[in-house]
């Protein structure tokens, strides 16, 4: 009934005079805050305002009007803030976000008139009525689905359909909100949603970035269809860094996920102003990478072989430029990247840690756009291309550096023998077809070349072509066969003054089919299965002469082959509204297989060339060695208030596939090494537990996750050990434990002038090696830490909007400085001074911290313009500090010395300029 | 957007600037605790000699070396039981001499405090020779100056690793030649002729690197073209006549690769990655402990040295300015007061130049006459000119 007063209060406003402020005055402040401006305005006026002082913020505001009117003041003071302002005679009334309407719109009649006939149409006891509630919008459209049916009892009704940008494009993750009821939904990656309404009205408003929030007005009498086209918003896209679905954090039964849109990146200060994804990644908590240049990331403890980088399904090997300065996944092509990082879904496996599942856009099917960024390192191009409209599109995008071509205009000469340039280039075309059947074909090319020395070039490229092939067999049941093939390979050409240049290479290949099927069994159950197979093929090492006077001899070890299959199955299980299930089984099976020829050790003795007895030898196809086991992936959700839930999985994992590196820090010359006779496939267990709350409308959002992790079988290596070339790779390794565990607290503010978030993480990872041999015992076999253990981490990324077109950035790191094995001691030996090692990793280098800040300059929007452009103003380090890198120590001139590098020592200034049309 | 070329080039300066930021630079050493450990220096040849083996133990980082390690028992256990007696600290030589056999297993055997050390039983390798030392003048990483490298004789054998050791020792002039010195007789200045030979010196270095080769990675089983050393053309080295021996060890396997790590943790290693250090166990091991750490690799290895001569103008055109270790900047004449003159005469920091007509004496300082600054003047036993 009170409802109902208030339309009538509505309907009088049309009768009320309004408006009456003809009469002109002048009025000047200077950095008053708003009160003092009202209080100003009604000592000059005879007006009074109307207000709660509690809405007014701290802002000062300056001004100086002369013979204007008192509308067009007003309209000025109040343009920043969430306030509405109405003039009634005397009186100025505030009111906060809602506005108080002197007239209908058009809308609100045709509205009207749609109640009116439900309300004449029906004589059940429950009338329909709405009001406009606190709305801010007064432009929100009704939209009636279905005609009321007086037999029906059906009380909710099931509302499909999809979400495009005027462009066409399908709208992923677009909150569609009940906000009344607390509940919604989220579209996938083709825009698609669905979503139960209780008959009758619904105020349903859809949020996502990057497009203009919407609220519909929805009359629901029936099941129904309805597609909806969304604005695109540019202008806010620089104001929430990293986004997470308003409730998905806490609405799905995964912990430990991480999404980054990767379009709102781009305000975040970075080194020489490279948009990075994965650098991102690694202000997050749990994801570290071990130092500035380290190529890899660390995930809650583990080792950076142990993630799993897909683009578009296909496995990237070592995402990486430049050494691990910059990433080598293009920023402007890729659309999502979601980070698994504590439960992981049943349809990926074979590594320990972690997914990063990176999907590039779909390129706009009706309209030709692009994207040019050019930036002190690189230039960057990415265009999407119509082919058929609103059928299929292709996106491509290509970087390259031009640091190689500044490099030779230089007349230092030692700089001259040096180099360091890369590129990428990556390619998605997809094709959707009547029966929204789709096609998909994505290629990613990358390609590195330095030289650290005049003698050595260094080079390594990345390589992957992905196809699948989407299909809607019914409403119910969905499939996706996968076919990619991905490459990895790194060279290193060695010339010299002496009889000795060669070319040596190492390459890995796989080929993988997945067939990914999706079955919505009811309301409660939702079913993925599947099953993968890759193929892998190797080769460790070759080695040719550089010329035909080298002196180097021919030597390649032989290839490695491998199949590794999984199959999977994993519900979602809604038990009741507050909980959800997702329980997953993969069991994953892998087998070495011949030619090969493999070494045989004497028993109960170290492996080693002494020790070596015999060759066995393996016929083409023939199983060397197979392993095999289940992987549970178990995870559930419970609400304890509708915007707070606990989670709790638990997980294990198997990874077939090791890096070979005896390096502190991962570097691009690592290598891959299968699982054999010798190495076991590494193994991993996470127990997580999260709390995770949303406030203030999801504005805020605010989790704490806590996990443990065992591993088994992790690999290392001997001090020394020679890895590169070595036929005997098993004398060298050491397989032991790991264990880790960690608390991560983030914490994000998604809307409003300040924007950003911060993220605290304590954790702890430690190995432990030890074998049955002293020389396979690594500090006495006790857990020691992790070459990338660094206890406390803590990120902030923050963003301040000015305006629309203005903003600030800043992040702010602190990192415990990483575990280094110092000297203990010095000897004489050979006419020099040598150090003699601690334990390992029993001393820190010091701590890290580093703040950055850019400046960020939007285009204009007033004028339609060809281009729409964006400036980055950055500095790197503000503070300089000498962040250490590595410490280390050489004996030079036979006397020892310290030496500790740092990749960015000073301040670094960057402008990066980008347009898009 | 119409970038004009100033702006790309401005932005290609700023990348410029960042490629060169990162950097290298010394740190003091500090001392993060301290651990003893026996470092034992042992390699028994198939020379005829009195071999040596040396003792010493490791000390903390922010002192200096060596820290011989006395009164311990050595014996190395052959054919025959060859004891050791400690001749200076930490240095043991055999009181017989001896020369390793083929096909005979030797063993270090060390006790000292208390503990009893043992090596693994190595046996003398296959022989080979150093085939060709050879001298060449060549541009290495952006230097001009000669590379000494090394061939060897093909073998039949196995004896594929190998390690090296080099003397060199130089003949050298310094800056100037002057026939008079001043000494002070009874309180004055007196000039005198030169007594002492301090024109023409000789000087000797010790190799310091640890040189190592395989040959298992060669298409023929011999040594080609291995680089030795480099000496750049402004090292006084090669301002006269230069001469280098070079000792060839053939090492077993074991001995290849504990150097091979020693090394490489001991390198410069790469900017962006670093070999994880640690430390790796030798050959020798406490009997009653095989954990303690033991540092130090015993082997026994066959021999073979060679000599080269080469002159400065073998190399470097004649009247070409030569290399010195004082600038000829730096050796201009002065005259002191007498009292001053007298403290530096007393001191030994100057020497005569020339005296004026007036009785006025110029001086100099002493490194641009006296060669034994640098050097010695006796001229080595081996020496050929």
């Amino acid at each position: 009934m009170r409802k109902y007063l208030f339309l009538l209060l509505l309907i009088y406003f049309p009768c009320a005079n309004a408006q009456t402020s003809d009469s002109k005055i002048s009025l000047s402040f200077e950095n008053k805050n708003l009160l003092d401006v009202i209080i100003e305005i009604e000592e000059q006026t005879d007006y009074r305002f109307f207000f709660d002082e509690k809405w007014f913020d701290f802002e000062k505001l300056s001004g100086e009007y002369s013979q204007v009117s008192l509308d067009e003041i007003l309209r000025d003071v109040f343009k920043d803030t969430n306030l509405n302002y109405f003039i009634k005679d005397q009186r100025i009334i505030l009111t906060q976000g809602s506005i108080i309407y002197d007239r209908l719109s058009d809308d609100f009649l045709k509205i009207e008139d749609e109640t009116l006939l439900a309300e004449e149409d029906t004589q059940t006891p429950n009338p329909i009525f709405y009001v406009n509630s606190s709305e801010k919008s007064n432009t929100v459209e009704t939209i009636l689905i279905g005609k009321e049916n007086r037999q029906s009892k059906q009380n909710s009704y099931q509302i499909e359909g999809r979400v495009f940008s005027k462009q066409g494009e399908p709208i992923s993750g677009l909150n569609i909100l009940l906000p009344n009821q607390n509940t919604g939904t989220v579209t996938d990656i083709d825009g698609n949603y669905s979503i139960n309404l209780p008959k009758g009205v619904n105020l349903i408003e859809m949020q996502a970035l990057g497009v203009n929030n919407m609220k519909k007005r929805l009359v629901v009498y029936s099941d129904g269809v309805l597609n909806f086209e969304i604005e695109k918003n540019f202008e806010e896209l620089g104001e929430v860094l990293i986004e997470a679905n308003a409730r998905d954090n806490v609405k799905s039964a995964l912990t430990g996920v991480e999404k980054i849109n990767v379009s709102e990146i781009k305000t975040i200060p970075l080194v020489l102003g490279e948009r990075d994804i994965l650098k991102v990644a690694t202000t997050l908590p749990g994801i570290t990478t071990a130092g500035e240049a380290a190529s890899g990331y660390n995930v809650r403890g583990g080792k950076t072989d142990q993630n799993l980088i897909l683009l578009d399904e296909g496995v990237i090997y070592n995402p990486t430029h430049f050494f691990g300065i910059f990433s080598g996944l293009n920023p402007f092509t890729t659309g999502n990247v979601s980070i698994y990082k504590g439960s992981i879904p049943a349809a990926y496996g074979g590594r320990l840690s972690s997914v990063f599942d990176l999907n590039t856009k779909k390129a706009n099917k009706e309209k030709f756009t692009g994207e040019v960024s050019l930036g002190p390192v690189t230039g960057n191009v990415s265009l999407e291309i119509p082919i058929v409209e609103g059928k299929s599109s292709l996106i491509v995008g290509g970087r390259a550096t031009y640091s190689d071509w500044i490099l030779n205009l230089l007349d230092d000469e030692s700089l001259k023998d040096s180099q360091a340039s890369f590129y990428d280039f990556v390619g998605k075309y997809s094709h959707e077809f009547d029966n929204q059947d789709e096609l998909n074909v994505s290629g990613y090319y990358s390609s590195d070349v330095f030289s650290v020395t005049s003698d050595s070039l260094f080079s390594y490229t990345n390589r992957m072509l992905a196809v699948s092939y989407s299909k809607v067999f019914n409403e119910k049941h969905r499939g996706e066969l996968v076919a990619t093939n991905s490459n990895y390979d790194f060279n290193l050409d060695f010339e010299s003054d002496f009889d000795n240049n060669f070319d040596s290479g190492y390459t890995i290949n796989e080929s993988e089919v997945k067939l990914k099927m999706k079955y919505f069994h009811n309301k409660k159950h939702t079913l993925n299965y599947g099953i993968n197979s890759k193929y892998y093929n190797v080769s460790p090492g070759e080695v040719r002469p550089g010329n035909s006077e080298s002196l180097i001899e021919e030597l390649s070890i032989p290839k490695e082959r491998a199949i590794e299959t999984a199959v999977y199955i994993e519900d979602s299980f809604e038990v009741n509204d507050k909980l959800l299930i997702n329980a997953g089984l993969r069991y994953s099976f892998f087998t070495a297989f011949g030619p090969a020829e493999i070494n045989t050790y004497q028993e109960g003795l170290p492996r080693n060339e002494t020790t070596n007895i015999g060759i066995e030898s393996f016929d083409s196809g023939e199983a060397i060695k197979t392993y095999s086991g289940p992987e549970v992936r178990v995870s559930g959700r419970y609400f304890l208030t509708p915007n707070f839930s606990t989670k709790l999985s638990y997980n294990n994992t198997y990874q077939y596939i090791h890096t070979l590196s005896n390096n502190t820090t991962a570097a691009p010359t690592d290598t891959y090494k299968l699982s054999d006779s010798f190495i076991k496939p590494q193994r991993a267990n996470q127990y997580a537990l999260g709390f995770f709350k949303n406030f203030d409308n999801n504005i805020y959002e605010l989790s704490l996750e806590g996990y443990y992790k065992t591993a088994d079988n992790l690999l290392d290596y001997k001090v020394g050990a020679d890895l590169f070339l070595n036929d005997n790779i098993e004398t060298e390794v050491l397989q032991g434990d790991g264990k880790a565990y960690g608390v991560e607290l983030l914490l994000r503010k998604k809307k409003g002038a300040l924007n950003g978030y911060l993220g605290y993480t304590y954790s702890r990872s430690f190995v432990k090696l030890d074998g049955d041999f002293q020389e396979e015992r690594v500090n006495n076999g006790d857990f020691f830490p992790t070459n990338f253990d660094k206890p406390h981490d803590f990120s902030a990324v923050m963003n301040y909007k000015l305006t629309q077109r203005f903003s600030f950035s800043a992040n702010l790191v602190y990192q415990t400085g990483r575990p280094i094995t110092y000297p203990i001691g010095k000897y004489s030996f050979n006419n020099s001074e040598y150090v003699v090692y601690s334990d390992r990793n029993q001393f820190r280098i010091p701590d890290y911290y580093r703040l950055d800040l850019s400046f960020n300059v939007e285009g204009n929007h007033k004028i339609e313009k060809f281009a729409h452009s964006f400036w980055n103003i950055s500095v790197y380090n503000v503070l300089g500090r000498n962040n250490p890198y590595s410490v280390f120590f050489v004996t030079d001139n036979g006397e020892v010395k310290a030496l500790q590098s740092s990749i960015f020592a000073i301040p670094i200034p960057t402008i990066t300029y980008n347009f898009r049309f | 957007m119409n970038l004009n070329i100033k702006q790309k080039r401005s932005f290609l300066l700023i990348a410029l600037i960042a490629i060169l930021v990162s950097c290298v630079e010394e740190i003091p050493l500090e001392t993060e605790g301290f651990e003893e450990a026996i470092v034992i220096e042992g390699t028994i040849t198939n020379e005829l000699k009195q071999h040596q083996i040396k003792l010493s133990e490791t000390y903390a980082v922010d002192t200096t070396g060596p820290n011989p390690l006395s009164g311990a028992e050595v014996r190395v256990v052959g054919n025959n039981e060859y004891v050791f007696e400690e001749t200076d600290p930490g240095i043991y030589i055999s009181r017989d001499t001896f020369a390793a056999e083929p096909e005979v297993g030797y063993q270090l055997r060390i006790s000292v405090n208390g503990q009893e050390y043992e090596s693994e039983s190595m046996q003398l390798p296959d022989t080979s020779n150093i085939d060709q030392l050879e001298a060449s003048r060549i541009d290495l990483n952006g230097e001009n100056g000669i590379a000494i490298t090394l061939n060897n004789e093909i073998v039949a054998g196995s004896s594929n690793f190998y390690r090296y050791e080099y003397t060199e020792t130089f003949k050298f002039n310094s800056n100037l030649l002057k026939v008079n010195d001043l000494i002070i007789e009874d309180g004055e200045v007196v000039e005198v002729p030169k007594q002492k030979e301090e024109y023409t010196c000789y000087r000797t270095d010790e190799s310091q690197n640890i040189i190592i080769a395989n040959t298992n990675t060669l298409s023929e089983n011999s040594v080609k073209d291995l680089f030795i050393t480099f000496v750049n053309s402004n090292d006084p080295k090669l301002s006269n006549r230069y001469s280098i021996l070079v000792r060839q060890f053939v090492i077993s396997q074991g001995a290849y690769a504990y150097l091979e790590i020693l090394k490489e943790l001991s390198g410069s290693g790469n900017l962006f990655s670093q070999t994880q250090p640690g430390f790796f166990a030798g050959n020798i091991s406490n009997i009653n402990n095989r954990d303690e750490k033991i540092i130090g690799y015993f082997d026994v290895s066959t021999v073979s040295t060679k000599r080269l001569y080469f002159d400065y103008e073998d190399f470097f055109p004649q009247g070409s300015t030569r290399p010195k270790f004082v600038a000829d900047a730096n050796c201009a004449e002065v005259t002191l007061s007498i009292p001053a003159l007298r403290i530096q005469i007393q001191q030994n920091q100057i020497r005569w130049s020339s005296t004026s007509p007036g009785g006025i004496f110029s001086v100099v300082q002493r490194r641009c006459v006296d060669c034994t600054v640098f050097g010695t003047n006796e001229k080595p036993e081996f020496w050929e000119d």
